[in-house]
């Protein structure tokens, strides 16, 4: 599924990375998106486990996915599938006793997992930045705004003149929705959307070619919710950058990103675009999450759930993870691990019932 | 800062002195003691001896050279009024030296002696505590350095004094047992070689309170700086790709080390007080020494004067911390009282 990227592309990208760092706002202002032929992340066979008493916990196991520059993803699934995992993950703010197994993670062409400590803190923020679930409790109680977002410019090599840094500070602000005074302000001052803008302020300071976006909108209500999601929509078109949306709201998710990504017990089941994905799910267990939501329109006695609770992570049955709780489950799916298919339109389904080379009595390859 | 604030926490702060000064006054005057037949039983242990026909007249002279034979409430105006001049009057065991001078005298040698120790265990154990705790930091070295302070701590600091002046000064000879000086020298503070001697003098003190509380500053600091490690802006400031030093120093440090400096702001005022069990050990000519033989020679004049001056401390130091916190912690403003 991913874009092919050859050897010397990277070491041309690295390249050009490295001479172009950043010092001065200016440069910040003017580093727009680089070489568009690239994906700006390209996941492959990412792998994060756990070392816990009862064995080995998959949490991550095996996601691939690409997403270009300006393209927004989102990833769902039910608590504990791996969707946070995987977002630390590409970060990698993974703690121990969790570890990267395996695979790639391809940022602009170049691998970040083989990455020193010191490497990948200057990637961050610079080139990857994260927005956390709880920006509630994000924001260091005891500094200023303005000082907080300094920080991360400063130790990413930006020498500038306090007033410079402060003007560009002020238009992150702006940019978000928030009025300049909120830069000399402290966490403790502001409403709950308002630290949560900050920190997408914070997150955007150094135009980053990714952000993650962690449930950004968790502990926020409905109104505000909105606001938040049509800052990060507005942000995220004016720096070009790609977004990671973790969530578990459909509805909000549907309507912010470009595409969605299905998680189930730490494996990517099923990513489309959001029209493929909410008008013909594929995978079994995305025809179950959609039917669960409920509809305006259509009035229901009941919303339907998803019978059974998802396998335990050290423990996954063999063949498909889903299989114990699918409805149109047979034979191989409990001898034989599905494959990723590539169904069409850059459409792919973890299931064997559109494997062409898996015999189903419910196939529905063409 | 609100004028209303200040005006409060100075209102709190001579309430607080008048409430602590008359229970002092009062509370040696219930026990029934009578200091001045005390005082006439120390000259008879020293052979001075009185006629028995004497003795009565002899307590009446006293009794009415230090005005004990005036009604209580009277006593009490006369303490309350000299007690602002800072005016205690004379010691009854030490006469006729006054309590002032006797506390002028301590007072240097107990705040010299007591601010470095604590300052010191406070740097040395808050900086030990929040690297042990750090996870990036280098843990292990701290891992075999600090836990036996935390043994330390447990032991009271006087038997770690008698346990140094055994080990170093007894056994090694490496110190001297005791003292501010050696008894055969005169005080001369321009002489540098008197000086080296009073540093050599302080150094066994004030180590039995430097290893004792390390451990106690450690402890507190490691047990804030973990919990402040599973804070959001701990994980935020990681994802700001900030370097572990600055991390380390302006995130977590600097939000641990708020109910660090709480604890300190209460310590450091009992410096005033001395150490008193320390400095009986080490027969240290500090202000905890005075108190003490104030107390068992059951001298009112040179308890009240002390005491008066500890409670002066402990007041000042809790409206200084009142005054400043708002500024350490941005969130405790100065009009929610």
């Amino acid at each position: 599924m991913a874009v092919e990227t050859t050897t010397n592309a990277v070491a041309d990208r690295e390249q050009s990375t490295r001479s172009e760092m950043p010092t001065t706002v200016d440069d910040l202002r003017r580093s727009g998106m680089g070489d568009s032929s690239l994906p700006a992340i390209d996941v492959k066979d990412l792998k994060v486990y756990y070392d816990s008493e009862a064995g080995v916990v998959k949490a991550v196991d095996g996601v691939s996915f690409a997403l270009q520059q300006g393209e927004r993803l989102a990833l769902v699934g039910e608590s504990g599938c791996g969707k946070t995992t995987l977002g630390m993950a590409l970060m990698k703010l993974t703690k121990a006793p969790g570890y990267i197994d395996g695979g790639q993670i391809l940022l602009d062409g170049r691998d970040l997992v083989p990455l020193d400590d010191e490497e990948m803190r200057l990637a961050r923020l610079a080139e990857i930045a994260l927005v956390t679930q709880s920006a509630m409790n994000a924001l260091n109680p005891v500094m200023r705004i303005e000082d907080q977002i300094f920080d991360g410019l400063i130790d990413h090599g930006i020498k500038d003149t306090k007033e410079n840094l402060r003007s560009h500070v002020y238009d992150l602000l702006l940019r978000v929705g928030l009025r300049e005074n909120v830069g000399r302000m402290f966490p403790h001052e502001l409403s709950g959307g308002m630290k949560q803008r900050v920190a997408i302020a914070t997150g955007t300071s150094m135009n980053p070619k990714v952000i993650v976006a962690d449930e950004p909108t968790s502990a926020l209500d409905v109104v505000v919710q909105r606001q938040v999601m049509m800052t990060l929509s507005r942000v995220q078109r004016d720096t070009g950058a790609a977004v990671i949306l973790i969530g578990h709201d459909m509805g909000l998710v549907a309507q912010f990103a470009d595409r969605i990504g299905v998680m189930y017990a730490g494996k990517l089941v099923d990513i489309g675009t959001v029209q493929q994905i909410i008008e013909e799910p594929k995978h079994p267990y995305t025809k179950l999450l959609i039917n669960s939501v409920p509809d305006l329109e259509e009035k229901r006695e009941r919303l339907t759930g998803i019978p059974g609770i998802p396998p335990p992570l050290v423990d996954l049955p063999p063949g498909c993870v889903f299989a114990p709780r699918c409805p149109s489950v047979e034979g191989p799916c409990n001898e034989l691990e599905p494959k990723d298919t590539d169904i069409g339109d850059n459409r792919h389904v973890m299931c064997h019932l559109f494997d062409p080379d898996v015999a189903m009595a419910g196939s529905e390859v063409a | 800062m609100t004028v209303d604030y200040l005006a409060r926490r100075i209102g709190m702060f001579v309430a607080v002195i008048f409430v602590a000064t008359s229970f002092n006054f009062f509370l040696p005057r219930f026990t029934g003691q009578d200091p001045i037949a005390t005082r006439l039983e120390l000259l008879a242990a020293e052979g001075v001896t009185t006629r028995a026909e004497d003795y009565a007249a002899l307590i009446e002279t006293y009794n009415a050279k230090f005005g004990l034979d005036r009604p209580l409430v009277l006593q009490y105006l006369t303490y309350l009024s000299t007690a602002v001049r800072f005016d205690f009057g004379e010691s009854i065991t030490k006469y006729p030296t006054r309590v002032s001078e006797l506390i002028n005298q301590a007072m240097p040698w107990s705040i010299g002696l007591l601010v470095t120790s604590t300052l010191l265990a406070f740097v040395v154990g808050t900086l030990g505590g929040a690297v042990l705790a750090w996870q990036h930091g280098p843990k292990a070295a701290f891992e075999l350095i600090l836990p036996p302070f935390f043994l330390l701590a447990a032991v009271p600091y006087y038997l770690l004094g008698l346990i140094l002046i055994w080990l170093l000064a007894f056994q090694a000879k490496l110190l001297p047992l005791g003292g501010g000086y050696a008894p055969t020298t005169l005080p001369d503070w321009s002489d540098f070689g008197f000086l080296w001697e009073v540093f050599k003098h302080s150094l066994l003190p004030a180590l039995s309170i430097v290893l004792a509380s390390i451990g106690f500053w450690a402890l507190g600091m490691r047990s804030m700086m973990i919990t402040m490690q599973g804070e959001d802006y701990m994980l935020q400031a990681e994802a700001k790709g900030l370097t572990k030093a600055r991390a380390f120093f302006r995130y977590a440090v600097r939000n641990a080390v708020l109910p660090q400096t709480t604890a300190l702001a209460l310590t450091l005022p009992h410096v005033v007080s001395g150490a008193i069990l320390v400095e009986r050990i080490f027969g240290y000519p500090g202000i905890g020494r005075v108190l003490y033989e104030a107390i068992t020679g059951f001298d009112y004049f040179v308890i009240q004067g002390v005491v008066f001056i500890i409670v002066l401390a402990i007041a000042f130091a809790m409206l200084v911390i009142d005054v400043i916190y708002p500024l350490l912690d941005p969130r405790i403003s100065y009009s929610s009282a």
